[in-house]
């Protein structure tokens, strides 16, 4: 069954999903550290909890995209922003 | 070419990201279901233990009175109280760097000459981390993200859930009774295999992506169980005092901890003035796993603290460890998990099988010139993480049996045995024809299986206790059903073959 | 025998039953299991019994393990129950009906025992 047009978007995607949520989990770890009101304990084994999740969508977008690029995109663009709203939250308090 | 539909990629994530994985992931799922008997495992791998019946107090001054003879001057001593599932008296005495351990029978006291093993904890090793450290664990955590995904996936490509809830037609051609096999185990077996997997991969989670650690505990590992877990540790001060006896602390910690629930009691700087005693709660009837503790001063018997009271998000993080781990709810919440693990087991194995008899029927051309290399390749593979693992795992056992107890570094060589073997049957997988390949592998697992209670008896003489006659018969079982399913297999070969010649 | 496996097996006996209820009241397996049609009242009858079943296989669990553990395991029993279910059906059609009629003693040993305070 061929459904994505190369191996190279084959791979493409696969990169995506592992590099791209991979970038995107760590930056939503960051973020919620930041805003989350809790203690460093309380946000270590939550994160443990939850992570599983962000890093499972990642997967499935990365290879339910329209293509290789869009899958890429929204990944680094996600990962960016809950960047921006990490340091945000930083330079804030 | 148009983008793919929703369903479209998610099939194609499935049967891809299914075979490449499923390679590792069925080793990785079956091990796991025979480490839900690892203490019943390593009972088995040291036949010179007897189930016994034990009594706290009494292991208590056996184990007492042996680290009182060997253990002078080693800062740090513990104790594994008996339980019904681990029937003798483990001690342990030494440093931070070394220690040393030994086994006694928990009435006479009398040291047991155990043969060196890793016993049971092997196959909980390898499912947690192939045999290949924090690698291994980030691997397996990457494994167990991809079968999250296949779970889901499978779920969109199956869609029709409920209507086909109980359908399975074994009469109908092969590609469909297979295909209903992996739908109705996989369905039927959902609520398990989510869970599994999800706390699974929450277990591996920091090893993979160590985010969590690094933004809040500078990187440092064993932080946020530092600050989880109280310690009322002192510092040794140097100064000689004898250490009284244990026995009334273990009384006053049954108070607290509950009477038989002691399971670990550690000793630090014992000799020392400043000597603690600290007795933890083994996890058996609880989901969260977390060991409430007791610390007393040794030479006074005063109360340094207890902790009966957990942080809630930790406790809730212990609880999905706890799920996994299973040391809850008895032999019938364990058996429950083995059943589903062979049944996961199963439907993946049947996954893997589906790819090619997919592919035997109408090939994919998907490699081009070398499409029917990378077949038969694929093949080959399946055979040998499918049937060859379940022979690798027996010949561990086999080999705790065949291999002289005094053997230098036996353990590793009880090892060394189950990766030979697993070698072995990728070697005769790659060389024999499917058919063949399939029959003979499944043959030997399941002779290997069924005869194990034959090399317990011949191997290790002597009357077998309720843990070691489960061990085998459960093998015996397993064995059988392994042999009539390479029979069934043979005979499945043999029709298409016929087929395929009128 | 421990206790416990007396709540597992009535659990286990109520999740076949009620999951045999629920495999019934689907006309391709009446059908499969009795070739005849299955009619609309009967149907609804064995679906209605089918859910009471599944539901109270939770009842033998909560007495055995509490609320906590014995969650975890109704889930997992009724996975097992379903799982039985389905290879007899397909199998040996009518050994379904006998393996509730099992079930039924192993509902039946349970209440026993809790009537004689065990």
């Amino acid at each position: 069954m061929r459904i994505y047009q190369s191996w190279t978007q084959v791979l493409s995607r696969v990169l995506a999903a592992g590099l791209g949520g991979y970038a995107a989990a760590w930056a939503l770890v960051f973020a919620l550290g930041v805003w989350l009101p809790l203690a460093r304990v309380s946000l270590w084994f939550l994160m443990g909890q939850i992570l599983p999740v962000p890093l499972l969508l990642a997967l499935l977008w990365a290879f339910a995209a329209s293509s290789a690029a869009r899958a890429w995109g929204w990944l680094l663009a996600l990962a960016a922003l809950l960047a921006g709203l990490g340091y945000l939250g930083k330079v804030l308090s | 070419m148009k983008a793919p539909t929703f369903t479209q990629s998610m099939s194609w994530l499935h049967t891809w990201s299914g075979l490449l994985f499923g390679w590792l992931l069925v080793p990785i799922f079956f091990t796991g279901t025979l480490a839900v008997f690892e203490p019943e495992i390593s009972h088995w791998m040291r036949p010179e233990i007897r189930h016994a019946p034990a009594e706290p107090a009494r292991a208590l001054a056996v184990a007492e009175a042996r680290l009182r003879q060997v253990g002078e001057g080693a800062p740090i001593w513990r104790v594994q109280m008996p339980s019904s599932r681990q029937p003798a008296v483990g001690i342990v005495w030494g440093n931070r760097e070394q220690t040393r351990e030994e086994v006694l029978h928990p009435v006479s006291g009398e040291v047991l000459p155990v043969r060196a093993t890793e016993g049971g904890h092997f196959f909980t090793h390898f499912h947690a981390e192939l045999d290949a450290g924090k690698v291994g664990r980030a691997i397996v955590c990457l494994v167990g993200l991809v079968m999250l995904a296949a779970l889901i996936n499978g779920i969109v490509v199956h869609k029709k859930i409920f209507q086909d809830f109980f359908t399975f037609r074994p009469q109908s051609s092969a590609q469909r009774s297979w295909l209903d096999a992996h739908n109705v185990l996989g369905v039927l077996g959902l609520p398990f295999l989510l869970l599994i997997t999800y706390t699974g991969v929450v277990i591996l989670v920091d090893s993979y992506l160590p985010a969590a650690t690094y933004h809040f505990y500078d990187g440092k590992a064993g932080g946020p169980r530092g600050d989880v877990v109280r310690s009322f540790e002192r510092r040794p001060a140097g100064v000689a005092a004898p250490l009284p006896s244990l026995a009334p602390l273990l009384q006053e910690a049954e108070t607290v901890l509950g009477a038989g629930h002691v399971g670990w009691i550690g000793i630090r700087a014992p000799g020392d003035r400043e000597a603690t005693v600290q007795f933890m709660r083994h996890l058996d009837d609880r989901l969260g796993a977390v060991a409430d503790h007791i610390t007393f001063a040794a030479v006074s018997g005063w109360e340094l603290g207890r902790q009966t009271e957990w942080n809630p998000v930790a406790y809730a993080f212990r609880t999905q460890v706890g799920l996994h781990l299973v040391h809850f709810g008895g032999y019938p919440a364990q058996w429950l998990y083995f059943l589903s693990g062979l049944a996961g087991t199963a439907m993946m194995a049947v996954g893997l099988v589906l790819f090619t008899i997919k592919r035997r029927k109408r090939p994919g051309h998907e490699f081009g010139a070398a499409t029917a290399r990378v077949y038969g390749a694929i093949e080959s593979l399946n055979v040998a993480t499918v049937a060859g693992v379940m022979l690798a795992s027996a010949a561990f056992l086999w080999a705790n049996r065949l291999l002289p107890a005094d053997l230098a570094e036996r353990a590793a060589w009880e090892i060394g045995a189950f990766f030979a073997v697993w070698a072995l049957t990728l070697v005769h997988a790659g060389l024999r024809a499917p058919g063949a390949a399939w029959r003979g592998q499944l043959y030997a697992a399941g002779l290997a299986w069924a005869l194990l209670p034959l090399c317990d008896v011949a191997g290790a003489p002597g009357l077998l206790d309720a843990m070691r006659l489960g061990v085998d018969l459960t093998a015996l079982v397993g064995g059988l059903a392994l042999v009539y399913l390479g029979w069934r297999v043979s005979r499945r070969f043999a029709a298409a073959a016929a087929k395929e010649a009128a | 025998m421990n206790i416990s496996w007396l709540h597992a097996a009535a659990s286990l006996g109520l999740a076949y039953l009620g999951m045999l209820g629920l495999c019934l009241g689907m006309a391709r397996h009446y059908r499969q299991r009795y070739h005849h049609p299955l009619t609309p009242g009967r149907g609804r009858v064995l679906r209605l019994a089918g859910w009471s079943g599944c539901l109270l296989a939770l009842a033998p669990c909560l007495a055995g393990w509490g609320a906590a553990q014995g969650v975890v395991l109704w889930i997992g029993l009724l996975s097992a129950a379903a799982t039985g279910l389905v290879f007899l059906l397909a199998w040996r059609p009518p050994w379904c009906t006998r393996g509730g009629a099992l079930a039924a003693l192993a509902v039946l040993a349970w209440l026993g025992s809790l009537a004689s305070g065990g």
